[in-house]
């Protein structure tokens, strides 16, 4: 059992819950009435043993909301601003459209609309977080495996980040993900060293 | 060779930067490689003029191609709001006032004024130059980290002092042996960003995969026209030919920075873990 400090905001991935299902992905693209081409969630699958049997689990990835944006960092038209909850937003009045964000982002969160000329990304739904809501996608997650992080600022529990998912000191990303250690569908963590 | 998921883009969509940023780098070499005159104790009027003239006309002109890359090209003036913040903001300040500290020279005429807009000028190119390189230094673009920041700076020179050396009354002792010297530092660096190009040291997922399939023939050309032709030209005294292949050589060299971009993403990051699970 460990406690891990973090931002106000940002999202909790159980990965022994998560099945792939997509619906966070859906849930998402209809809240925000996102154009074709522009994807702010995305599930990436790791099937370690390349076999329907074998352990996989998803990522289930957005925005991940840094503490140290490299969007943020490298745009030069000032159209990132990071709340003081921690959540990490984009406006897009002031995007000039230049990608230079999407270059920066180690993680691939910003996408461009190529209609609209602009960047666009996760905004962990404020509008509804600001009226004591959840994200689409939490809310509409069928087994909890995408959550929030709690209000307090400290999580209990089993935590680490799973092989695939990108250097946590690049940017220091606010997702945590929660290990395995029971649920609807209990899958084994295989760390990569044991794999190799 | 390691398999690498294709990621293929429907069409290549940094002309317009490849344009930009070698412009740039020819317009900024020239104005270095006249500072550098000054600092040597050997400038020269004629040589200043056509500098001053010539880095305008190529940076000016590659700053307004390189707005039609931006989705909002009205806003392009909002790529100024982070100068000293952002790298970015810093390069396009540098690129906007660089061409006009060298018109302002030419304005002035000759005199103290002509030669301060001249030697200010000298040090806007430096810095642009600089700038070119580092403003490609992100957290997630590994390929364009490294050596690959330097290229700009040592490109730039090189094509500054090759253009010196057309100015055949300019022969001083140290020019030739510049000219030499910046060509090899430039295929120094070319050298190791090329190194550090390859998929098992775990890059991320190429943009372009039909470049990237083709990355080692694409830099063998580099090499080629940017450093071992241009050499051959400028012993033979075959200045002209040295600079004209040079050009050549930064053109593609651009091209190639941008072909054989990277991204270290999660998708990057699942495909390493699946390639060492398999290997």
């Amino acid at each position: 059992m460990s406690t891990v400090e973090h931002q106000k905001a940002g999202f909790l991935l159980d990965l022994s819950r998560c099945v792939g299902c997509g619906s966070c992905v859906l849930a998402c693209r209809l809240e925000n009435e996102l154009p074709g081409g522009v994807t702010w969630r995305r599930v990436l699958p790791l099937n370690l043993d390349r076999h329907p049997q074998g352990p996989t689990y998803h990522f289930s990835v957005a925005c991940h909301h840094c503490e140290e944006p490299a969007c943020l960092e490298a745009c030069p038209a000032a159209a990132y601003q990071k709340r003081e909850d921690g959540v990490v937003l984009l406006l897009q009045e002031r995007c000039v459209g230049c990608r230079y964000c999407e270059m920066a982002c180690p993680f691939g969160a910003p996408s461009y609309d190529e209609v609209a000329g602009v960047m666009t990304k996760c905004n962990l739904c404020v509008h509804r977080l600001d009226e004591g809501g959840k994200p689409a996608c939490v809310e509409v997650c069928p087994t909890g495996a995408l959550g929030l992080l709690p209000e307090e600022g400290v999580l209990e529990g089993s935590f680490g980040d799973p092989p695939g998912f990108v250097d946590r000191a690049e940017c220091r990303p606010s997702i945590r993900f929660r290990r395995p250690g029971g649920g609807l569908r209990h899958q084994r963590l295989v760390s990569l060293e044991e794999r190799i | 060779m390691s398999p690498v998921r294709p990621r293929q883009r429907e069409r290549f969509t940094e002309t317009t930067l490849v344009i930009f940023t070698s412009l740039a780098i020819g317009g900024a070499g020239l104005l270095a490689a006249d500072l550098l005159l000054h600092l040597g104790g050997t400038p020269d009027q004629r040589f200043s003029r056509f500098v001053l003239a010539a880095s305008a006309i190529m940076i000016g002109t590659g700053l307004m191609v390189s707005t039609a890359h931006l989705g909002k090209m009205r806003r392009a003036w909002r790529a100024l709001s982070r100068t000293g913040r952002s790298t970015l903001s810093t390069e396009v300040l540098l690129a906007t006032v660089t061409p006009l500290l060298a018109l302002a020279g030419l304005a002035a005429g000759a005199g103290v004024a002509s030669t301060l807009f001249e030697i200010a000028a000298g040090v806007g190119g430096l810095l642009l130059l600089i700038a070119l390189g580092y403003v490609y230094d992100l957290r997630g673009q590994q390929g364009w980290r490294g050596p690959a920041t330097r290229i700009p700076l040592s490109q730039g020179l090189a094509f500054g002092m090759l253009a010196v050396l057309l100015f055949s009354d300019l022969q001083t002792a140290y020019l030739r042996p510049a000219a030499v010297a910046f060509i090899l530092l430039d295929m120094l660096f070319h050298l190791l960003r090329w190194r550090r190009l390859d998929p098992d040291r775990h890059i991320g997922t190429p943009a372009y995969f039909s470049v990237f399939a083709q990355r080692h023939l694409l830099l063998l050309l580099r090499l080629l026209f940017g450093g071992i032709l241009p050499l051959g030209a400028a012993a033979t005294g075959s200045i002209i030919q040295a600079v004209v292949l040079y050009s050549g050589g930064i053109m593609l060299d651009r091209f190639l920075f941008y072909g054989l971009g990277f991204r270290h993403d999660h998708e990057a990051e699942i495909e390493h873990v699946e390639r060492l699970i398999r290997s």
